[in-house]
C-alpha cells in the first residue's frame, strides 16, 4: 500500500502567488517535505477494512450494563421514586437515585447545572431519574420497567420568547434567561438615516441532531488503587475528567480518562461523554465493578445535545450602490433544559456569544447592534455542533444579503464584493483584520470556477413541460480558529528514541477529521523525519499533556504550534550533536527526510537515527514539551467590542439547484466551494472536510430537523430523522486558497467546522433564485418550498 | 425486546400449525426488515415468530408468458432487481425494487413481507395493484387466492386469517401495449419512506384511453386503486384537461394524514400533480 494517495486527481491548491493576486508574505527557505502532501490518513486502512475496534467491539466480560431511566415529562416535580421491585430483580447490581451520587450531583461542560440523577424535578424528557446496573442489558431494561416514579407535572416552556416573559414557569431557580449579551458599534440612528433601503426579516432554524454513525458508549472501571478509569470516544477527555472527579468527590488525579477510537462526533461528543462518564462512574463507584453504558440510537436522540435552534430578527440598511450602513439583530437562542456549551466563558467562549459576534457576517458595517438572549426551555439542550452558533447566523446574514441585493437590483456577488472583509477591515466587534484575509480571493476564484456570470444569465425553466426551474446561489462564510476563552491552549510532548522513531503525545482526539494524520505530519516535518517514523499516542489524561477540547477548529493550528515547539527542543539536541559529529556550525545544519546535512555542502550528512542514538548514549535531551496559546482574546461585555478570536478562515460557496415548481422538490445539481485555509497541511484531508461539510450544510438546508411536539421528539431514529444520502449530494468542486496565517503552523488555520456554514445559505439562495419563493424557516423541505412558491405566485398576482 | 419462541418449520403446513398454536400472538418472519424493528422497539409483543427460511421452494422466482410472474414468499428484493423477466416485463415492479431501502435491506427484505406488512407507504403495493397481482395464501383450511387489492386491511393490517401464510405472489403479464410509471415521492433520494406513491398503467387506442389503472400509496390507511380517476378517463379522448380532471378525482379519493414527513394538504397537492404526470408519462 502506497503512502501517497491512490487517487491521482490533482488537488487544487492556489496560493496568492498562483492566483497572481499578491506575493505570499514569505516563502520558506527550503520547501516542506511532509507538510502540504496528501498523505493517506493513518487510520484509513484500519477503518475501511473493519479492523479498528470501536467501543462496541470491546470485550464485555466482567462488565455490568448501565441503563438510564428517563423522565416521562418535559417539566415536572418528582413526587416519589420506588426502586424496591427493580432492586429485587435477580441480576440487578444497583439501582441508584439522586442521593446515591457521592459528590456533586451535577455536570456540564461550562456550568454543572445538569443532575447526574434528578432528585426533585425534571426539565426535559431526556433527564435521568434513576440509573441501573445489571448483569445483562436485558435485565437492566427489565429493571427500568420495575421502577415506579410519581410526577407532579409543571407547566412547560417550549419557546425562548415565552421563556423570557415574567410570568413564565421557572425552569431553573435563577430564571430562564441564561445569558443576555450585546454588541454595540457606531450610531444606529445615524446609520439607518443614511440608508436608501431598509429590510427587516426573521429567520428561524430548528434543533439539529449530529447523527454521528457511532452510538455513544462509555466504560467506567474502578481500579484497586482507588482510581476511576473512564474510557470512551470523546472530544474532550479533560473536560470529562474534571466532571467525573467532582461527581465522585475525589481529586482530579484519582480519575483517569482514556480515549478509544471514535466514529464521528461533530461536536456532540464534547457533551455526551461527560454525561455518560459521570453516570457510568457513579454506577461503578457503587458496585465496585466495571460498568459500560452503550446508548441505543433512540437514546442518543433523546438524551444528548443538539444544535441550538434560533429565531433571528434582522434589520439591515444599505445605500443604493449596496454599501451597508447599519445592521440590527436580535437572537432568541434556545438553550433547552441545561446550559451545556451555551453560556459565556469569558471573554468570548461558548456558543451563544459566538453567534452574537458572527451574526453581522463577514462584512464591514459601520453601525451594528446585536441583542442576544439565551433561554432555558423544556426541550433537549443545545450544545456544540460543527460551527458552534455560527451555522445559524450564516443562514440569516447570507439570506438577507441576497434579499437586499434583490431589493437594490444588484448582482448577489457584487454586493458581497462591495462589503466583504479585506485586509485591515474592521469587524462588528471592532477587530481590525490585520492578516490572512482571503475572503475576496475565494470569491473571485469561486466565481470563475463556477462560471457565475454566465449562469446568472441562464436561470429559468430547464424542461419543455415548464415544471422545473434552475437557480444559482452564493454563500460567504467566515469562521474562527480557537475558542475565545482565556484558557485556550495546547500542550504536546515529543519523544525521540535512539533508533530515530518518535512518539507524539497530544490530547487532541480523532473523530474522523484527520488530526491523527495532520499532527504527525507537522511533527515529522519539524523534526526532519518521515511520516511513518512518528506514532501518535491515543489521548489519555494520565499520559498526555492538557490540550483542551478537540473543538473550535483549533487542533491543527494550536496543537500544530505546540508540536513544533516541542519538536524544536529535541531538534536542538539533535542539531547540537550533529554539529559536533560533522564539525559544521549548527546554523548551517538542516534536518530533512531522516538526514541531517550541511546546507552548504549536502555531501556532509548523517542519518537522523545515528544522531539520535548518540544523543541517547551521551545523555542528551530527547524529550520536548511544547505549549502554545494564541494571542489573548478580548471582548467588552458591555459593548461586545474587542478581538474575540485571533484568526478566521474565509470561504465562498456557489450552488446550482433545480426546483420542481409543482412539487417543491429540490435537487442540488452543482457545487463549488473555495476556502482560504492559510496553508493546507494535507490538501486531501482539507478536501474531505469541505465535501463532508457541504453535505452537512445541505442537510441543514433541505431536510434535517428534530421534530418536537409538546416536548417529545417525534423522530427518534434515523428512519425519520433524515440526513442526506450520497444520492442527495452533488459533485462538489473544492478549491483551496492559501493566504498565510502568521500565527499558524506553516501558515495554517482551521477548517474543521467551516465548510458546512456557507453551504446552507448558498442552497437556500439558489432555491429562491430558481423559484422566486424564499424559505425563512428551516428546513426547506419540498413542502415548505412548495408553499413558498405558492406564496410568491400570489404576491406576483 | 421481549422473549419469544422462534420456529423454523420445514413446510407451510407446519408453519400454519405454529401460527394456529399461538393464534394472534405469532407473526411470520419473511426477511424481518419490518418485524424485527417493531419487536425491538417494543411496539409489537409476540409469543412466537415463525420463520419461513427453512421451507424449500419459497425463494423461487419464475416467469412464463402464459402464467406470468410467480414470486415465492422468500424472494428478496435483490432477486427481483437481478431478474431479467422482471426488468423486461414488469418495469414498475423493478422500479419499486430499485427504490427499496438500501442494498442491505434489499438483500434481506422480501416483496411478500412488504405486502403482508401492509404499510400504506410501502413500495410493493403500487406495481402489484397496477398489474393486478394475486396472493396465494395457505392455512389450516386449505388454500385460497386473494387479489392484491383485497389483501390490505388497514394501516399495517392485512386480511389474512391468523394461521394463514402468504406463500406466493402471482403477477399476470401486463396488457400488451400498456405503458406505465411509478413515482415514489420522498424527502430524500434513497432510503426513505414515500410521502406519496403514485403509479399509472395506461393503454391507449386511437387517441382514446382504453385501459387505465392508477394506484396511490401513503394517502390513506391502505394503498389502493383510484377507481374514480380511472372512470373519468376510461373510454374518453386523451387530453390534458381530462387528465387534470382525473387527477382531481384521484385527490378526492385520498384521506391522507399529517405526520412528521408532510401535511395532509400538501399530500393532496402532490397527488394532483403526480397523477397528472404519471398518466402523461405513461402515454408518451
Amino acid at each position: 500500500m502506497s503512502k501517497e494517495s491512490d487517487d491521482r486527481r490533482e488537488v487544487k491548491v492556489l496560493t496568492r502567488e498562483k492566483l497572481d493576486l499578491r506575493q505570499l508574505v514569505k516563502a520558506p527557505e527550503v520547501g516542506p517535505s511532509v507538510v502540504g502532501r496528501s498523505i493517506v490518513r493513518t487510520d484509513a486502512m484500519l477503518k475501511v477494512t473493519g479492523r479498528l475496534d470501536f467501543g462496541a467491539d470491546y470485550l464485555q466480560d466482567g462488565f455490568l450494563h448501565g441503563k438510564i431511566l428517563r423522565s416521562s415529562h418535559p417539566h415536572a416535580l418528582i413526587k416519589s421514586i420506588n426502586t424496591k421491585k427493580a432492586k429485587e430483580l435477580p441480576g440487578v447490581a444497583a439501582v441508584l437515585t439522586a442521593e446515591s451520587v457521592p459528590g456533586r450531583n451535577g455536570f456540564g461542560a461550562i456550568i454543572p447545572d445538569q443532575p447526574v440523577i434528578c432528585g426533585d424535578k425534571v426539565r426535559f424528557v431526556g433527564d435521568a431519574v434513576a440509573l441501573v446496573a445489571a448483569e445483562t442489558e436485558k435485565i437492566a431494561h427489565q429493571a427500568l420497567e420495575l421502577i415506579e416514579v410519581e410526577y407532579d407535572p409543571l407547566p412547560p416552556v417550549f419557546d425562548p420568547r415565552e421563556a423570557l416573559k415574567e410570568d413564565a414557569p421557572k425552569i431553573h431557580e435563577k430564571g430562564n434567561l441564561l445569558s443576555y449579551n450585546k454588541l454595540r458599534k457606531g450610531d444606529m440612528e445615524k446609520g439607518f438615516a443614511q440608508a436608501d433601503v431598509i429590510l427587516e426579516r426573521t429567520y428561524q432554524v430548528p434543533f439539529l441532531d449530529h447523527a454521528y454513525l457511532e452510538p455513544d458508549i462509555c466504560m467506567a472501571i474502578p481500579k484497586a488503587d482507588g482510581t476511576m478509569l473512564v474510557e470512551g470516544p470523546m472530544q474532550a477527555p479533560f473536560t470529562v475528567r474534571r466532571n467525573v472527579n467532582a461527581v465522585l468527590g475525589v481529586p482530579i488525579n484519582k480519575v483517569r480518562v482514556r480515549q478509544i477510537p471514535m466514529g464521528g462526533g461533530f461536536g456532540g461528543k464534547e457533551d455526551s461523554p461527560i454525561d455518560l462518564g459521570c453516570r457510568a462512574a457513579v454506577l461503578a463507584y457503587h458496585t465496585r465493578r466495571p460498568v459500560r453504558i452503550a446508548l441505543e440510537r433512540e437514546e442518543i436522540t433523546l438524551q444528548t445535545s443538539k444544535r441550538h435552534p434560533m429565531i433571528m430578527q434582522i434589520k439591515i440598511g444599505a445605500k443604493k450602490d449596496g454599501t451597508l450602513v447599519a445592521f440590527e439583530g436580535v437572537i432568541y437562542d434556545e438553550q433547552g433544559a441545561y446550559a451545556s456549551m451555551g453560556p459565556v466563558i469569558p471573554p468570548a467562549g461558548g456558543s451563544h456569544i459566538h453567534a452574537m459576534v458572527m451574526m453581522p457576517g463577514p462584512y464591514e458595517i459601520p453601525n451594528v447592534k446585536v441583542d442576544a438572549y439565551l433561554c432555558y426551555t423544556n426541550h433537549p439542550y443545545g450544545g456544540a455542533m460543527r460551527g458552534f452558533g455560527a451555522p445559524q447566523v450564516h443562514v440569516a446574514h447570507e439570506q438577507i444579503m441576497d434579499e437586499l441585493a434583490e431589493a437594490l437590483n444588484i448582482n448577489p456577488i457584487d454586493i458581497r464584493r462591495k462589503n466583504g472583509f479585506r485586509e485591515d477591515s474592521a469587524t462588528a466587534t471592532g477587530q481590525v483584520l490585520e492578516q490572512s484575509v482571503g475572503l475576496h480571493d475565494t470569491l473571485e476564484v469561486c466565481t470563475r470556477a463556477f462560471d457565475w456570470d454566465r449562469r446568472y444569465q441562464e436561470t429559468g425553466y430547464v424542461d419543455e413541460g415548464k415544471t422545473k426551474r434552475r437557480g444559482i446561489g452564493i454563500g460567504l462564510g467566515w469562521y474562527r480558529t480557537s475558542i475565545g476563552t482565556n484558557n485556550d491552549a495546547c500542550g504536546a510532548n515529543v519523544y525521540v528514541h535512539e533508533d530515530g522513531s518518535v512518539l507524539l503525545y497530544t490530547g487532541i482526539t480523532e473523530m474522523g477529521q484527520g488530526s491523527f494524520t495532520v499532527l504527525p505530519q507537522i511533527c515529522a516535518e519539524e523534526l526532519g523525519v518521515r511520516m511513518e517514523d512518528v506514532r501518535l499516542v491515543q489521548p489519555d489524561t494520565d499520559v498526555v499533556p492538557e490540550s483542551g477540547p478537540t473543538v473550535g477548529s483549533r487542533s491543527t493550528t494550536l496543537m500544530g504550534n505546540a508540536i513544533i515547539l516541542a519538536a524544536r527542543q529535541v531538534k536542538e539536541s539533535i542539531l547540537e550533536m550533529a554539529s559536533e559529529m560533522l564539525m559544521v556550525p549548527m546554523d548551517r545544519l538542516e534536518s530533512r527526510d531522516r538526514r541531517i546535512y550541511d546546507r552548504d555542502n549536502s555531501g556532509k550528512s548523517l542519518e537522523f537515527r545515528e544522531v539520535a542514538a548518540r544523543c541517547m548514549a551521551k545523555g542528551k535531551r530527547l524529550i520536548g514539551q511544547g505549549w502554545w496559546a494564541p494571542p489573548p482574546p478580548t471582548l467588552d461585555p458591555e459593548t461586545g467590542q474587542g478581538n474575540p478570536y485571533f484568526v478566521y478562515t474565509y470561504s465562498t460557496h456557489m450552488a446550482e439547484v433545480v426546483v420542481d415548481m409543482e412539487t417543491g422538490e429540490v435537487e442540488v445539481t452543482d457545487y463549488v466551494a473555495a476556502f482560504d485555509v492559510g496553508k493546507a497541511i494535507n490538501p486531501k484531508a482539507v478536501e474531505g472536510q469541505i465535501e463532508g461539510g457541504v453535505a452537512m450544510g445541505l442537510g441543514y438546508a433541505l431536510m434535517e430537523e428534530v421534530a418536537l411536539e409538546g416536548g417529545y421528539i417525534q423522530n427518534l431514529n434515523l428512519k425519520n430523522y433524515l440526513i442526506p444520502t450520497s444520492l442527495d449530494v452533488p459533485d462538489i468542486e473544492p478549491i483551496i486558497v492559501e493566504v498565510e496565517n502568521r500565527f499558524g503552523p506553516y501558515g495554517a488555520k482551521g477548517i474543521g467546522e467551516m465548510p458546512n456554514l456557507p453551504a446552507t445559505p448558498a442552497i437556500l439562495n439558489a432555491i429562491a433564485n430558481a423559484c422566486g419563493g424564499r424559505v425563512r424557516t428551516l428546513p426547506a423541505d419540498p413542502e415548505r418550498v412548495f408553499w413558498a412558491i405558492k406564496e410568491a405566485e400570489r404576491a406576483v398576482r | 425486546m421481549k422473549d419469544f419462541e422462534l420456529y423454523q418449520p420445514k413446510s407451510i403446513e407446519e408453519a400454519c400449525r405454529y401460527l394456529a398454536r399461538h393464534r394472534g400472538r405469532a407473526r411470520v418472519l419473511a426477511g424481518g426488515t419490518d418485524l424485527l424493528v417493531e419487536l425491538k422497539g417494543g411496539r409489537v409483543k409476540l409469543a412466537a415468530v415463525v420463520s419461513l427460511k427453512s421451507i424449500k421452494g419459497l425463494n423461487k422466482l419464475t416467469y412464463t408468458r402464459k402464467e406470468g410472474l410467480r414470486i415465492g414468499a422468500m424472494v428478496p428484493w435483490t432477486q427481483l432487481l437481478d431478474s431479467k423477466p422482471v426488468a423486461r416485463n414488469y418495469p414498475l415492479l423493478r422500479k419499486a425494487a430499485e427504490k427499496m431501502g438500501s442494498i442491505q435491506i434489499r438483500n434481506v427484505g422480501t416483496l411478500a413481507g412488504n405486502i403482508s406488512h401492509a404499510s400504506p407507504a410501502a413500495n410493493g403495493p403500487i406495481p402489484l395493484l397496477l398489474y393486478e397481482a394475486e396472493c396465494m395464501v395457505e392455512g389450516p383450511k386449505g388454500r385460497r387466492v386473494i387479489p392484491v387489492e383485497k389483501v390490505f386491511g388497514g394501516v399495517q393490517k392485512n386480511t389474512l386469517r391468523s394461521a394463514e401464510v402468504l406463500t406466493e405472489i402471482r403477477v399476470p403479464t401486463p396488457p400488451p401495449g400498456a405503458n406505465g410509471t411509478y413515482y415514489k415521492f420522498a424527502l430524500r433520494r434513497a432510503m426513505d419512506l414515500a410521502v406519496v406513491g403514485v403509479g399509472a398503467l395506461v393503454r391507449a387506442k386511437n387517441g382514446v384511453f382504453d385501459d387505465v389503472r392508477v394506484a396511490l400509496g401513503s394517502v390513506g390507511p391502505k394503498p389502493f386503486r383510484a377507481k374514480r380517476a380511472e372512470k373519468v378517463l376510461s373510454g374518453k379522448m386523451i387530453g390534458d384537461q381530462l387528465i387534470r380532471e382525473a387527477s382531481e378525482a384521484a385527490a378526492s379519493e385520498c384521506a391522507p394524514i399529517t405526520d412528521v414527513r408532510a401535511s395532509k394538504e400538501y399530500r393532496i397537492e402532490l397527488v394532483k400533480e403526480l397523477t397528472f404526470r404519471a398518466i402523461k408519462e405513461s402515454l408518451s
